[in-house]
């Protein structure tokens, strides 16, 4: 997938289990296990703002994309060789 | 009425569908006994006493002894080309809807399994079509070799003649189901989405 999910590490960093997490952010235990272990296909903005609001963080510190095909991904300042 | 679920028109579908499950497999059973009999233990059936087929809401009756006895050759091509290949395929029709509803009383309709089960009830559908064919052709030479020059039926005035047409009903439900067997598999598609979204 081109998504990368490092929910576990802000989790971490953070010392909150999933448990309470799940509780915090209003979705079960299943689904915040299923976005962690990278299967989940969606993420509904709602929930990406409250997991970034209980973990005090941005979306990017929790999604990180890598490109599926091996090329080496755009510069942040627009140049693209 | 409720139609998913524990107590759902699902849940008395399943129950019924379990009994013809054991019905059809007593049926074939039942016929595969005959098969063996006639093939092993030799000899012929007892002339039946007169011959009724029924088809598109009409019955023709012959009554009279239906000469010496049937060969068993005729009786062993009727089950074998007709009864068996047909209980075997409404069997496995059977079992493939008990899988289905046990889905729908889960309250969980639209899985992979069940697009491909539809797909496989479809494709039953067009065999039995065949098999009717096939079955429609065997009795009706059966009527006309075996009743037909008796001299009791020519005496009644009655004639007997082969029309084999395909079920064009049990065709056209067939590739209708197939159709629907796809809207089933885009429902599952959407399911996974919808449960892999959190």
């Amino acid at each position: 997938m081109g998504i990368n999910v490092h929910l576990d590490r802000v989790m971490m960093d953070r010392r909150v289990s999933l448990t309470d997490l799940a509780a915090r952010v209003g979705i079960t235990n299943a689904n915040l296990s299923i976005l962690k272990n990278n299967k989940a296909k969606a993420i509904r903005l709602s929930t990406l703002e409250a997991i970034c609001r209980e973990l005090q963080c941005q979306p990017g510190d929790i999604l990180e994309y890598v490109p599926g095909d091996g090329s080496a991904p755009v510069n942040g300042d627009g140049d693209s060789d | 009425m409720r139609y998913m679920g524990k107590k759902s028109l699902s849940r008395v579908l399943q129950i019924a569908l379990a009994a013809a499950w054991y019905g059809a497999i007593a049926a074939i059973a039942v016929a595969v006994f005959l098969v063996v009999r006639a093939a092993f233990w030799g000899g012929s059936l007892p002339p039946p006493s007169g011959i009724q087929v029924n088809g598109a809401g009409l019955s023709l009756l012959f009554q009279g002894p239906v000469g010496q006895g049937i060969n068993r050759t005729w009786v062993l091509l009727m089950l074998g080309t007709v009864f068996l290949p047909a209980w075997v395929t409404v069997l496995y029709v059977i079992g493939q809807l008990r899988r289905i509803m046990a889905s729908l009383v889960a309250e969980r309709p639209f899985l992979a399994e069940n697009a491909g089960r539809v797909r496989r009830i479809g494709i039953a559908a067009l065999v039995l079509a065949l098999v009717q064919w096939v079955g429609n052709m065997v009795a009706g030479t059966f009527v006309v070799t075996q009743i037909s020059p008796l001299e009791s039926f020519r005496a009644s005035g009655a004639e007997a003649r082969v029309t084999a047409n395909p079920d064009m009903t049990l065709v056209f439900f067939g590739v209708l189901i197939l159709i629907l067997a796809e809207v089933f598999r885009r429902g599952a598609q959407l399911q996974e989405d919808s449960d892999l979204t959190v």
